[in-house]
């Protein structure tokens, strides 16, 4: 717990800067999550970019030819134990709820009683840990990432979340009873000597 | 009668003189909207013909078409033009090669593509083969030109279709079911694919061929899968896929030509095709003719002669997009036999109605006249009239039951030879019959609820357009109705045009604007909040408004209450009742303000069908030159002559022909008798009338500084209205407008009519 709150008390710029894990690079600013959306029988590419922000995470969103923006407040990436799922508005920034992240993420919090007690509470829904022999998730390009595969208790959804205290995205989506899965193809990181 | 005997004279002599100087075919640019959005088939096709040989980059576009950075998998004599979701045909492949008998795969990237109306060309960089094609109604003609060095070969592929999905029955993919080819004789080849599905979801379709070669083969290796069979000349169908592959020899001329006849019948009538159509080997005869086909028909619209080449190139190009579609299949039906014309590819009659099919009743309404037989022929048989219909199968149905349009159009515009009796009949079983577990396929969704309570509820998927298309459907009825004497059921119908008012809920507003169509449950409650998802114990909604687009992420494309449209664009959607219209808007000033609101945040979608009357409806408040204000800037703004020049999938048509009516200066309010005038985009324009009388348009000093209307005569009399009968129009003539800098009272008083 105390390791935990270590973690956590971290202020946001450290996390947008410092976050990694081993056999994957630091996601930052920058730092492009590629994703392909299944939505009741069609698939959109989506592209979430972390940008900075003035003491808020801000992720910039692009779905050919539309974009917009999230706008998460510290809290919100700390402590939040639900999802923003409305559909992206186009050309608009969202600020989200303090409780909430944005649906490719949970929060450190959240993320930090997965570990400890391999379930936790999101969406009003408990997701227990999956225990499994293989724990990676592969990305296009071969790339591999150290996931936690969780399992919900009312509609069987499935998620496999990045095993990232900072930064724990949501690699992978299934069965969600909303109707939205998701799937993460690639991350681009940003060029170190950018 | 003398007057009459006069015109078709001028008529004709007027004709001659458009023939005997200019030809018109050389301004139609087949690659005006092939690539981004417009997705036209650049090949060649006769007026509505039925063979549409074109390349096929690989198996997903839409036309077969890609720019020249992807290679070519071969040339398929199936196609559609301008369509969106799951791509259709692409049917019997050929690709020539040079080289041994034992590749399937001669994919090769091309250069020097040459397009022009009636005829492709490129060359082929794998084996240095120029590939030629023309065509006639049922018959693609190929010459190939071989490099001096090489054996000359190639590949007919039975089992190449468009939009193969490796997952089975994919949402909206064309499934294989057979296929069957036999070389018949040294120069000859038969066979057929039988495939199904693609958009419309329809039940296989069988395309037979017949192939002759110019060459004798030299030697062949038939395929059955993945197993090719040297010598064997036949291939019988077992469900996979077959082909083969020829060889030729060397020849002196280097040179192979191949007629490949299609068939919806059987291969023998595909041969029976070519000695009709082709029974010679010359090929620029055939381009020839198919060239002098397409500018009779174009001739029926000449425009001015200074006016600058893209200005024509757009407009031409518009008229002949427009004509590639539904396609002639009269003899051609495997379903039945009818003396009635047999007409496919209605794709869809949603995206048609409002423009292509008026602009085809004006330039040959003899062809309209067809497409509605058709229809009714497609009613006597499979019990409904299509929405849409392609590989002879009805499907799908995107909002309303839009034949009746078309039905109601010709009637008030007097096109005869249509068995308007049938025709009534046929658009009551649309009215009444609910297609039963079909509605994807034909009919009316929610039809049940339509009639009970006068709307179409939140039970049913797109319940919104829906219920605006059904009481414009029904408005077309009652017209039809009344002019055919039957007063009980026009006044039925008549009241159920109404029914559009049930879906406007009068105290929304939005972004200054008051009352939308907006969902409501069928107890009549309105919806803000829609329940969607699945969970076993969450309830999950989100809001609707009037610029919500719930798909696909809250629902399926199919599934949401518009149509590929938000409220605020249907909400305009009132083509019978405009003046009803603006008084739910809260009057004139109310109404234009909406309109500006409507254009200058952006919420017109300039890329789709249903906003396409919207500019227009300024006229209805006195303003038509806001109207065309607005229509020079969407024009400018979205359509030129490049690759790229249509904004939206061109739907058959459908964008292209939006975009010649405006050229003119005319606008249909389809299903009624009248066009809307606008500014003109040439000085002069005259249609010549099948028949024989002639109807000019002259837009005097026109410039870019004289874009405003001062005044109008029609025949030397002075003309204060907006609009035009289509009578008048007909009747021959000359409307003359008077161009000047300023903005004038022109038109501001005589507002459209109102049929009641």
């Amino acid at each position: 717990m105390k390791r935990n709150f270590i973690f956590i008390s971290l202020p946001l710029f450290f996390i947008i800067v410092f976050s990694s894990v081993d056999a994957h690079p630091a996601i930052g600013v920058e730092t492009t999550f590629n994703y392909t959306l299944f939505l009741h029988g069609q698939q959109r590419r989506l592209n979430i970019t972390i940008k900075n922000g003035r003491g808020a995470l801000v992720l910039e969103w692009e779905s050919s030819p539309y974009q917009g923006s999230f706008c998460l407040s510290n809290k919100a990436v700390q402590y939040a134990d639900r999802m923003y799922f409305k559909q992206p508005t186009p050309f608009t920034q969202i600020q989200t709820a303090e409780n909430e992240t944005l649906f490719c993420f949970i929060s450190q919090n959240a993320y930090a009683v997965l570990k400890e007690k391999s379930h936790f509470k999101y969406n009003e829904t408990v997701y227990r840990e999956i225990e499994e022999v293989d724990r990676e998730f592969l990305l296009q390009k071969n790339q591999s990432l150290p996931v936690l595969h969780v399992i919900d208790e009312i509609d069987d959804s499935e998620m496999w979340i990045l095993a990232d205290p900072l930064f724990p995205l949501v690699c992978e989506m299934r069965h969600n009873p909303r109707g939205v899965d998701f799937k993460l193809n690639a991350i681009t990181y940003k060029n170190p000597t950018d | 009668m003398y007057k009459e005997i006069f015109l078709i004279i001028t008529g004709v002599i007027s004709l001659f003189e458009v023939t005997a100087g200019e030809v018109l075919y050389k301004y139609v640019d087949p690659m005006i909207g092939s690539e981004g959005p417009g997705r036209v088939f650049i090949g060649p096709s006769c007026p509505f013909g039925m063979t549409k040989p074109g390349p096929d980059c690989g198996s997903g576009s839409n036309s077969g078409y890609l720019p020249l950075k992807y290679a070519v998998t071969g040339f398929s004599q199936t196609h559609v033009s301008g369509t969106g979701g799951g791509p259709k045909y692409g049917n019997i492949q050929l690709m020539p090669f040079t080289g041994d008998l034992s590749e399937k795969d001669q994919l090769s990237f091309r250069e020097d593509e040459q397009v022009s109306l009636g005829y492709y060309g490129v060359l082929l960089d794998k084996h240095g083969i120029k590939v030629e094609i023309t065509a006639s109604e049922r018959v693609a003609f190929y010459q190939f030109t071989y490099d001096t060095n090489d054996s000359m070969a190639l590949k007919i592929d039975a089992g190449f279709f468009l939009g193969e999905k490796e997952k089975q029955n994919a949402r909206e993919a064309q499934q294989f079911v057979g296929s069957e080819i036999t070389v018949v004789s040294d120069t000859e080849v038969a066979g057929y694919s039988r495939i199904r599905g693609g958009w419309n979801n329809g039940d296989a379709y069988t395309v037979y061929f017949y192939a002759r070669t110019s060459q004798p083969i030299s030697h062949f290796s038939t395929w059955k899968g993945e197993t090719l069979f040297p010598g064997k000349s036949e291939q019988f169908d077992s469900g996979e896929k077959t082909g083969v592959l020829l060889a030729f020899g060397n020849s002196e001329t280097h040179e192979l030509q191949v007629k490949v006849g299609i068939s919806f019948i059987s291969s023998l009538k595909a041969k029976e095709n070519i000695f009709k159509e082709i029974p010679h080997w010359q090929f620029k005869d055939s381009l020839k003719q198919i060239r002098s086909r397409w500018e009779q028909l174009l001739s029926r619209i000449e425009v001015d002669s200074e006016a600058s080449e893209d200005k024509k190139k757009m407009f031409y190009t518009a008229l002949y997009h427009t004509m590639l579609m539904p396609v002639d299949r009269t003899g051609e039906n495997p379903r039945w036999i009818s003396d009635l014309p047999y007409y496919d590819d209605f794709y869809a009659i949603w995206d048609t109605f409002r423009t292509s099919n008026p602009l085809i009743t004006l330039i040959a309404p003899s062809r309209e006249v067809a497409i509605v037989n058709a229809l009714l022929n497609i009613y006597t048989h499979d019990g409904f009239m299509p929405d849409a219909r392609s590989g002879n199968s009805n499907g799908r149905t995107q909002g309303g039951s839009n034949a009746e349009v078309l039905i109601c159009d010709a009637y008030v515009k007097g096109l005869k030879g249509i068995d308007y009796k049938l025709a009534l009949e046929a658009m009551l079983v649309d009215a009444t019959v609910p297609p039963g577990g079909k509605e994807e396929k034909e009919g009316r969704g929610g039809l049940t609820d339509y009639n009970r309570i006068g709307y179409v509820s939140s039970d049913f998927v797109r319940a919104g357009n829906r219920t605006l298309d059904y009481a414009y459907d029904d408005f077309c009825i009652a017209m039809v109705a009344k002019g055919m004497g039957q007063e009980e059921l026009y006044q039925t119908f008549l009241q159920k045009s109404d029914n559009w008012k049930n879906l406007w809920r009068d105290d929304y507003e939005h972004l200054g604007a008051k009352g939308f169509i907006l969902p409501r449950d069928s107890q009549g409650n309105w919806l803000d909040e829609i329940d969607y998802g699945s969970s076993k114990k969450h309830k999950y909604h989100f809001t609707y408004t009037p610029l919500t687009r719930e798909y696909p992420w809250y629902v399926c494309h199919w599934c949401g209450f518009f149509y590929e449209a938000t409220s605020w664009e249907y909400s305009f959607s009132v083509p019978h009742q405009v003046p009803a219209l603006i008084e739910k808007c809260g009057g004139p000033e109310a109404f234009r303000a909406r309109l500006d609101t409507f254009f200058e945040k952006g919420i017109y979608n300039v890329t789709n069908e249903p906003s396409f009357l919207t500019p227009c409806l300024y006229h209805w408040i006195g303003r038509p030159d806001l109207s065309s204000q607005r229509i020079c800037q969407i024009v400018g703004d979205n359509y030129n002559t490049s690759r790229s020049g249509l904004p939206g999938n061109d739907d058959s048509g459908a964008m292209s022909s939006w975009l010649a009516f405006h050229m003119m200066g005319l606008y249909p309010n389809a299903g009624q008798p009248y066009y809307l005038l606008n500014v003109p985009m040439f000085c002069k324009t005259i249609l010549h009338h099948e028949n024989g009388t002639t109807f000019s348009i002259v837009a005097e000093n026109l410039s870019s500084e004289n874009c405003y209307i001062q005044s109008a005569t029609l025949n030397g009399e002075a003309f204060n209205q907006a609009w035009i009968s289509h009578a008048l129009i007909l009747a021959g003539g000359e409307l003359r407008f008077q161009m000047g800098p300023e903005s004038s009272n022109w038109g501001a008083s005589l507002f459209p009519p109102t049929t009641r």
